[in-house]
């Protein structure tokens, strides 16, 4: 009995570690969502090339690993300008759905892409947090999973601050509330909503940089599954609510674990999208949303 | 015919409507005004199901339709045009009015629906528009559009929000005409309008409503001679040049 | 020959798949999950022939119905969501269906093979057509008999003025509410047709390629069958078969993009909503050549 209690807490620990992976991938979609009132479907594959545009430093010029945070950072910058370039530029206004389906059709280009270009080949990153779990009393922890935690910590408060006490962060919740009437106050809409997508896919590189690690081996195809997470957080979050995207992040995390240890990997896919369906039947505007 | 007893209408701490007791009579054409935000297109969205009343009920023809839906109270017998015209613009103007089309005095059938359709469009002057698409009609047009559509309920009752809004001259006496024929054929009107032309050309009674409470009702002179009704348009402050 | 006999079956299958979904968006909802109807009438037909000792047809009919009754089911939760979450939620279902199939042992020892779902191993042996001595030209045939007849039914159906009512739902369901149309009806009677024909699609795929495994059955099956309408149009039922045509022809018929073939799927998405957001055959276009035929036909009127 106390095995199991201490399964569940294990698991627990393990799931809310990984489970802030899975809210900063939230907040990225719900930061978008917030800001720009659309749909970023390419942003898993934006996370996806920042993380192998980090393996050119790592894998090429050798260089140490902090170059590589700054390269995957910058990368997913730069494809992110390639998202909003070519998937909401030039949208006509009027239909809601066009930019649902444009950024779903860039994540499958983008993911391809890279699947050329590295004719598929394993790469993988060096886990500079470590292999070996530590003990904390009966409980193993894994480094890398706690870095996870403590990064995703240290996003949320260095964005709080942003969106709370900078200009940029007044012009993001004005642009978020109205955009015609911050526009006659003059806030530049492009601008913001440029600036927005900088910073969230610099978020995204960065989340990616730390989750790289996680994986034996990387494969294009996180892309889909990073962008699968993301909308299953938003939609038990609730869309638009960055504490809700935390807490269904969370929320997720433990519920996978504790499927994955008692029940086995396939059930586990099936508890988070029975959590999704139980949402979407009894509260679908998700824990916090305003109605979409 | 309708019956609207002590209806309040809430939106988080906004009182839409509070309280409104009104009725409509059958065959008659009954307008309802009032200043911007008063509450009218709300009764509107209330009597056709679109929310629900906070408080208060609902009659139409003696049934209760307090909590009824949308396409139940129209089927009762219920038309209803929008204040902002939401006509479906990618469907044809033949088939904007076709999808509403019931079985008309009994007589049923695929073609007597056809045909009825074609009668409505007729009767709303658009008859050589009927394979254009909705979205493509000018303003008056798709105003009369709206119209058809509502009448091919075929309904004993109905509401018409600010049907002459953004009309000229010329289109405004057109409306009053359509609008007495609807009555010859027995439809029973129930109008909110800021066109005063319309409401004095019309209408058997007015209310006059005001943050969503009644406080006025009458033929057209009562109304223009009410001071309550004058405070709500006009307000109750004396304009000063030193203190706007 | 035999290859361009594959690549027509195949193209017949995700018509099928394509026009489920077409009959569902067309009230507005985007379904990211009849792949998931698909996986159902395709275990469930294989079933019936392999396991069951049934024939072909009543077997694809009781893959069909299972399809349809699961259609009509998830068409009642989807009225709660709109937009992107009822993507995800369409999604979410056919992911449980797969994960579902994925999990399920029912086999059989049948003349010495193991047949039968058999968790991650998927459903082999669902040989009735190839047992019969069937050709996979002859089968060319039923399949396309099937897309006839569906094609035919929805052609009916678009231009019946229930046809027209969904769509009145798709652009404004309040109006469309005001307009006596019950709007609940329509929207679940969609999703049970659209399961149906995604059902059948399965039916017919299982019994073409003898095996079905939960792999088949996710995202880029989810991401086809919504691109073959979204691309074709969504004007006419002419759409999704012009999508579905389309796309496998450009990557099986032109091999040297095989490789290149999610790129350029992504890059038609992204130019066809930038261009064209309702597809190639859409409302505009179909009108046009309403107008047009009127013509011929009364040159004079």
């Amino acid at each position: 009995m106390t095995e199991t209690l201490l399964d569940i807490v294990q698991q627990l620990m393990n799931g809310i570690m990984y489970g802030a992976f899975y809210a900063l991938v939230g907040i990225g979609f719900t930061l978008f969502f917030g800001v720009m009132k659309k749909f970023n479907l390419a942003y898993g594959s934006t996370i996806m090339a920042g993380i192998y545009l980090g393996l050119i430093p790592l894998n090429l010029w050798k260089q140490p690993m902090w170059v590589v945070f700054v390269t995957c950072v910058a990368g997913a910058v730069v494809v992110g300008f390639v998202v909003e370039f070519a998937c909401f530029r030039y949208l006509r206004k009027g239909h809601e759905l066009a930019p649902m389906m444009t950024t779903i059709g860039m994540l499958i280009l983008i993911e391809d892409a890279v699947v050329i270009a590295t004719h598929a080949a394993p790469f993988e990153y060096p886990n500079i947090f470590g292999d070996e779990s530590f003990e904390l009393g009966p409980f193993l922890i894994r480094p890398d999973y706690l870095a996870i935690l403590i990064a995703g910590v240290v996003f949320v408060v260095l964005l709080y601050l942003l969106v709370n006490r900078t200009t940029f962060g007044r012009a993001m919740r004005a642009v978020a509330e109205n955009p015609a009437v911050s526009q006659l106050l003059g806030v530049s809409v492009t601008r913001t909503n440029t600036l927005t997508f900088a910073l969230t896919s610099a978020l995204g590189g960065a989340t990616g940089y730390l989750v790289a690690m996680t994986f034996g081996a990387l494969q294009p195809g996180i892309a889909t599954w990073m962008t699968i997470k993301g909308l299953v957080v938003i939609v038990i979050g609730g869309l638009g609510s960055i504490p809700g995207a935390i807490f269904a992040g969370l929320l997720l995390g433990v519920v996978e674990f504790q499927a994955l240890w008692f029940l086995g990997i396939s059930y586990r896919d099936i508890f988070a999208f029975l959590l999704l369906f139980a949402f979407l039947v009894l509260r679908p505007s998700g824990l916090m949303g305003k109605a979409a | 015919m309708l019956t609207i007893e002590k209806l309040s209408r809430n939106f988080g701490g906004i009182r839409a409507l509070h309280r409104l007791d009104l009725e409509v009579q059958p065959g008659e054409i009954f307008a309802m005004i009032g200043p911007n935000g008063s509450g009218k297109t709300t009764l509107f969205n209330v009597v056709t199901g679109v929310f629900p009343p906070t408080e208060g009920r609902l009659w139409f023809n003696g049934r209760e339709i307090t909590r009824a839906r949308t396409h139940e109270i129209v089927r009762l017998g219920i038309g209803r045009t929008f204040q902002n015209i939401r006509l479906f613009t990618r469907l044809t103007v033949f088939n904007n009015v076709w999808v509403a089309q019931r079985a008309a005095d009994g007589r049923r059938g695929p073609r007597a629906e056809r045909r009825r359709v074609d009668e409505l469009l007729a009767f709303t002057r658009l008859g050589d528009k009927r394979e254009e698409l909705a979205g493509n009609l000018n303003f008056g047009e798709q105003r009369r559009l709206e119209l058809a559509r509502a009448l091919a309920t075929e309904p004993a009752m109905l509401l018409l929000d600010e049907p002459a809004a953004g009309m000229n001259y010329g289109e405004v006496r057109e409306l009053i005409e359509d609008m007495r024929k609807l009555r010859q054929m027995g439809k029973t009107i129930f109008l909110i309008e800021h066109v005063m032309d319309l409401v004095m050309g019309v209408a058997d009674r007015i209310a006059v409503l005001n943050f969503g409470q009644k406080i006025a009702e009458g033929s057209a002179t009562d109304i223009q001679s009410d001071p309550r009704v004058i405070e709500a348009y006009l307000g109750g402050r004396k304009v000063d040049a030193r203190n706007p | 020959m035999d290859y361009y006999v594959a690549v027509l079956s195949i193209i017949g299958m995700h018509i099928l798949l394509g026009l489920s979904v077409y009959v569902v968006a067309i009230t507005g909802q985007l379904s990211f999950g009849q792949q998931g109807f698909y996986a159902i009438g395709a275990y469930l037909a294989g079933i019936g022939t392999a396991l069951w000792g049934i024939h072909l047809l009543p077997a694809v009919l009781l893959g069909m119905t299972a399809a349809g009754v699961m259609g009509f089911l998830v068409g009642f939760p989807a009225l709660r969501v709109k937009g992107l979450y009822l993507g995800v939620a369409t999604f979410g279902f056919g992911e449980i269906v797969r994960l579902v199939f994925l999990n399920v042992r029912y086999t059989k020892t049948i003349g010495g093979k193991l047949v039968g779902p058999n968790g991650a191993e998927g459903f082999r042996h669902v040989s009735y057509i190839y047992d019969r001595g069937f050709t996979q030209a002859q089968y060319l045939a039923v399949i396309y008999t099937a897309v006839i007849i569906v094609a035919g039914f929805v052609y009916f159906l678009e231009r019946s003025k229930l046809g027209a009512r969904f769509r009145a739902v798709e652009e404004d369901e309040v109006a469309a509410a005001m307009a006596g149309i019950n709007v609940t009806a329509v929207k679940v009677f969609a999703f049970t047709l659209g399961g149906f024909v995604a059902g059948l699609g399965g039916a017919l795929f299982v019994h073409y390629s003898t095996y079905i495994d939960h792999q088949m059955v996710t995202l880029p099956l989810a991401v086809s069958s919504v691109i073959y309408p979204m691309l074709g149009g969504l004007g006419s039922f002419w759409g999704a078969i012009l999508g579905a045509a389309l796309l496998i022809f450009l990557t099986e018929g032109l091999r040297f993009l095989q490789e290149f073939r999610l790129v350029v799927y992504g890059a038609l998405i992204i130019l066809t909503m930038l261009f064209r957001p309702r597809g190639i055959i859409d409302e505009a276009m179909v009108l046009r050549v309403r107008a047009f035929l009127r013509r011929q036909v009364a040159p004079s009127a």
